[in-house]
């Protein structure tokens, strides 16, 4: 695809990608917290309308007045969970082949171009921490380019990744099984909405046809 | 007791409210201008985009002198009433809901929506009220409790007693239906001053003395286990006692802890109350007044309480209303003229009627509207100052003399009504107003923040 500059168009899309990751990670605190002493105060409608409303806002349900504390998530509290961030990121970052599926006319992203945004997001940290997330950028682009369909983004690493390296997460708690509802239903409809922004910040970038 | 001190959870001060005054004061508190300055800053702030938390806290300090439970809570349920205002404005102007202003500005693109949005999230997250609404409304419940009260004649303690009590137990029992927890509405509670909340602060030059003799006993101590979790009533006794247990060796005070003790509590009342909200302290202030025997009457004339008095049997307030008199002295001064003054000749009257219905009719071209209603408050004048030895029968007629060679020299409207004297009583009265001519009132449109920056620009 031609862009106005290769070189801020491929660094604006690596940033939206890792900003969203941010904002995804997150959101899982933020709503988690509710479930401490808010669960009947905070309606998840509001907070799934305020995330993806300012889906590279990584701040954005603060204003609402959640806080993420020790006091709150204790059990996100910790080095296993802090690498949830990079997971996330990650799952985003294998799916790049499919921007390929973004035309400006008849242009579309070369092979080249997304590999470089590919590898953009993963110098910022993207790191598939014990193989979680069982997709690849390799299987993603075979996908793309033999027309098959892609799998929809799920929640299914995360919670693979939370039974065998989070124990304060897999516990059977309240909280915990309020998690992993949340998350599935997050996860989908944050992925689809940043998919959006991506294909914006791409049409944006590109050269006007 | 012409007064009560009440504290709150959110400082370490002591307010006064006197009975029934800050009641009164309350109803008739006029809350206009800050409401115009809430809205001006409002539209400011929408302009540029831009909140200032010091311009909004400037704001809210304009009512402080309302109640003194506003000036109490000035910095915690009311810190943002100013903004509560504007949020309730915009709402009632654009006529949206709360729902629809809340999404307008999910994604806030600058200071001023992100204020809205956070403030609007508290209401949502029942973090908070509009505190705006939640006065006017208090000040409403205050009107309509008085006026349920002490309208109607001056009645018995007892009476009032009952009419109180019939009230509050109306909204008991229309809570409960409701089903609203009867342990999370208003309440006060009762204290002395020694056992307030904050009393270990409040009364800070003792406690830090009775601080000096405990430390050894409270460094002894081992971890007592409490769990925040747990709100039953029954811990209240098992906490206290807990404590208790450390004090048993309490000595009197001597010296001059005693001194301090007994100027400190000297000084103290009594009786310190702690109401949870704006609607208990009201309420606690109708208990004392009719407790105490304060009660109010509501004035015919200026539409305003006033004190009972066992003094003035009447029915008027001593208030200097817009006259220059008082409602008690405008009261007598037109009791004395009806009864003392005659009224005017038959003849006199006779014509001044004529004439009005003439020159009503004759209203076109030649003769405005305004100079009819000039000439007729002219009139109206003339025959009370006649009734007031103001002025001489004489004075009228030459007036209706004057008036009478003017319609006939003012040119009839096409197809006007003969006047005989015999339809004279089928004329309007001198001094009724139009009214069939008074055009249907519109509802009043509230300005859009939008709007109103259009007009000032």
């Amino acid at each position: 695809m031609e862009f106005n500059s290769e070189r801020t168009a491929i660094s604006r899309i690596s940033e939206t990608i890792v900003k969203g990751g941010v904002a995804l990670y997150n959101a899982i605190k933020y709503t988690y917290s509710i479930a401490e002493e808010d669960f009947y105060n905070v309606n998840i409608k509001d907070i799934l309308k305020v995330v993806l409303n300012n889906i590279t806002d990584a701040d954005c349900l603060g204003e609402m007045g959640l806080r993420i504390n020790h006091e709150r998530c204790a059990e996100m509290m910790n080095e296993e969970y802090n690498k949830v961030l990079s997971l996330i990121v990650y799952s985003f970052a294998v799916r790049i082949p499919t921007l390929k599926l973004v035309k400006n006319g008849d242009d579309a992203m070369t092979d080249e171009q997304l590999l470089a945004v590919y590898e953009a997001v993963v110098e910022k940290g993207a790191e598939n921490v014990g193989n979680s997330v069982s997709e690849s950028y390799a299987t993603m682009k075979q996908l793309v380019k033999k027309n098959k369909p892609v799998p929809p983004y799920s929640s299914d690493w995360f919670k693979t990744y939370i039974y065998t390296s989070v124990p304060s997460l897999s516990a059977v708690s309240n909280k915990n099984i309020f998690l992993l509802g949340f998350t599935e239903i997050l996860f989908a409809m944050f992925y689809s909405c940043l998919e959006e922004e991506i294909h914006n910040v791409i049409l944006k970038e590109a050269v006007k046809k | 007791m012409d007064s009560i001190v009440f504290v709150t959870k959110s400082n370490n001060n002591f307010y006064k409210l006197e009975i029934a005054k800050t009641l009164l004061h309350f109803i008739e508190y006029d809350f206009t201008y800050f409401w115009e300055q809430c809205l001006d800053l409002g539209r400011t702030s929408r302009k540029l985009g831009s909140y200032s938390s010091t311009s909004f806290r400037a704001v809210k300090s304009l009512i402080t002198k309302c109640h003194p439970y506003y000036e109490a809570q000035i910095n915690s349920d009311f810190e943002h009433i100013a903004l509560d205002c504007l949020i309730e404005y915009i709402c009632h102007s654009e006529g949206i809901g709360l729902e629809e202003l809340w999404t307008r500005c999910i994604s806030p693109k600058n200071a001023y929506e992100k204020a809205l949005f956070t403030r609007i999230s508290e209401y949502k997250t029942n973090r908070a009220i509009n505190q705006w609404a939640n006065l006017m409304r208090i000040q409403e419940y205050a009107r309509a409790k008085l006026s349920y009260i002490f309208d109607g004649d001056v009645t018995t303690k007892e009476m009032y007693n009952v009419r109180k009590g019939y009230f509050d137990l109306a909204f008991s029992v229309m809570a409960k239906e409701l089903g609203f927890p009867s342990s999370e509405l208003p309440s006060v509670k009762c204290y002395n001053a020694s056992l307030m909340p904050n009393s270990a602060f409040m009364v800070s030059r003792v406690s830090k003395l009775i601080l000096k003799k405990i430390n050894p006993i409270i460094d002894e101590v081992e971890d007592l286990s409490y769990s925040r979790n747990v709100n039953r009533d029954c811990m209240r006794d098992q906490m206290s006692l807990d404590a208790f247990t450390f004090l048993r060796g309490l000595k009197r005070p001597d010296g001059m802890e005693l001194e301090a003790s007994r100027e400190t509590f000297g000084n103290l009342g009594t009786e310190y109350y702690l109401p949870d909200c704006f609607k208990a302290i009201i309420d606690l202030e109708f208990d004392k007044m009719i407790d105490a025997g304060i009660f109010l009457q509501k004035c015919p004339k200026c539409e305003k309480y006033f004190f009972v008095d066992i003094n003035y049997k009447g029915k008027f307030c001593n208030r200097v209303n817009a006259t220059g008199k008082t409602c008690r002295e405008q009261y007598e001064h037109e009791k004395y003229i009806e009864e003392e003054q005659p009224p005017l000749s038959n003849d006199l009257e006779t014509r001044c009627q004529i004439l009005y219905a003439a020159l009503s009719n004759k209203v076109g071209d030649d003769f405005k509207e305004q100079e009819f209603k000039e000439w007729s408050q002219y009139l109206e004048n003339m025959r009370e100052n006649v009734k007031t030895d103001a002025a001489t029968e004489e004075d009228l007629e030459a007036f209706l003399e004057y008036s009478e060679k003017m319609c006939k020299e003012v040119k009839s409207k096409p197809a006007a009504r003969v006047i005989r004297s015999d339809n004279v009583e089928k004329m309007p009265p001198p001094v009724r107003k139009r009214e069939s001519e008074r055009p249907e009132p519109r509802a009043y449109h509230f300005p859009t923040l939008e709007e109103l920056d259009r007009k000032y620009r």
